[in-house]
């Protein structure tokens, strides 16, 4: 088993024709990219009680986290969308969970809950984000443990 | 004799026109083409950057000012004919200046093949992107969310285009 997976990583070396070089390269952003991953999962993951809806640049509403619900945003009040959206809220998360655009990319985002996320509708004009609260080192701060 | 020897240098001069004419719209329809297909991953908007094909080659061919120059052409052209010279346009502007002053210096400073400076073409493009987002939509942490992720996409989306462009190096001659 472990033959068939090294020839055929040899194969893709000889087909892309990488050198030694390019593996340090990659190896070296892969390092990064699951350091910075394993990093901020445990340290820099801030969740919040409140999300911003920006439309066209400019903040529209804060929306509460903490209550189930969906708001639609008109395209009669809000011209530059390319239709109604709906916002659904659910367990502190949101998503965008109905839109028009080309491909679709703020519905595919789904549910975030991270100040460190964002849903980007660009064809629509509209940004969500997370309020900055609490990073998950400071929740665990706040739990109160007492160890007999 | 001095005639002919300008003459020369203009019939250079005009052939390297051409050249990155040529260059330039088959960028431009590759740009346009590949917006025909949509890469279904967990990353919303991550595309294969056919156009850099061009954009690697034309490093090799024509070096790095003239590839920085058709680069900034072809974010022109794409804003002219379909993206308009809004949030897009910088996007794209700030991913090509730094994704091909980064692949000219790897080219230059490193001993990477075609396929590694095609991934680091890649690498940068998207942290610039990701970079201008920040500043754009005024994100906090933005770049810690997706920078890692579209990073090791990009590897790969590097890595065939780099394959196609070491393909088109071997088989073309200026």
């Amino acid at each position: 088993m472990l033959n068939i997976n090294l020839n055929k990583i040899l194969k893709a070396l000889k087909t892309y024709e990488l050198n030694r070089a390019d593996i340090f390269y990659i190896l070296s952003v892969a390092a990064v990219s699951f350091g910075i991953i394993f990093f901020s999962s445990f340290f820099l993951r801030y969740s919040g009680d409140k999300a911003v809806v920006r439309y066209n640049n400019r903040e529209i509403m804060k929306i509460d986290l903490k209550e189930n619900q969906k708001i639609t945003l008109e395209k009669k009040k809000y011209p530059l969308l390319l239709d109604d959206m709906v916002i659904e809220v659910r367990n502190r998360e949101i998503a965008v969970v109905k839109e028009k655009s080309p491909y679709n990319y703020c519905q595919m985002t789904g549910f975030i809950r991270n100040s460190s996320q964002a849903i980007i509708c660009q064809p629509n004009k509209v940004v969500i984000m997370i309020e900055e609260g609490k990073s998950r080192s400071e929740e665990w701060n706040d739990v109160d443990i007492t160890v007999r | 004799m001095c005639g002919y020897t300008d003459i020369t240098e203009e019939e250079e001069k005009l052939e390297k026109i051409l050249k990155i004419g040529m260059f330039l719209s088959l960028s431009a329809v590759l740009q346009i083409a590949e917006n025909f297909f949509v890469i279904p991953l967990f990353i919303p908007g991550v595309k294969l950057g056919l156009a850099n094909i061009v954009t690697l080659v034309s490093l090799y061919v024509f070096g790095y000012r003239d590839t920085l120059k058709l680069g900034i052409m072809r974010v022109v052209l794409a804003g002219l004919v379909k993206n308009g010279f809004g949030v897009n346009f910088l996007f794209s502007l700030s991913g090509v200046l730094l994704s091909v002053t980064a692949s000219a210096l790897f080219k230059k400073y490193s001993r990477m093949s075609v396929t590694g400076i095609s991934i680091a073409g890649a690498n940068f493009h998207i942290l610039a992107q990701v970079i201008a987002a920040r500043f754009i939509y005024r994100t906090n942490l933005f770049l810690v969310a997706y920078l890692p992720y579209m990073l090791l996409v990009t590897i790969v989306t590097g890595a065939v285009t780099g394959y196609f462009g070491k393909e088109v190096l071997k088989r073309i001659k200026f």
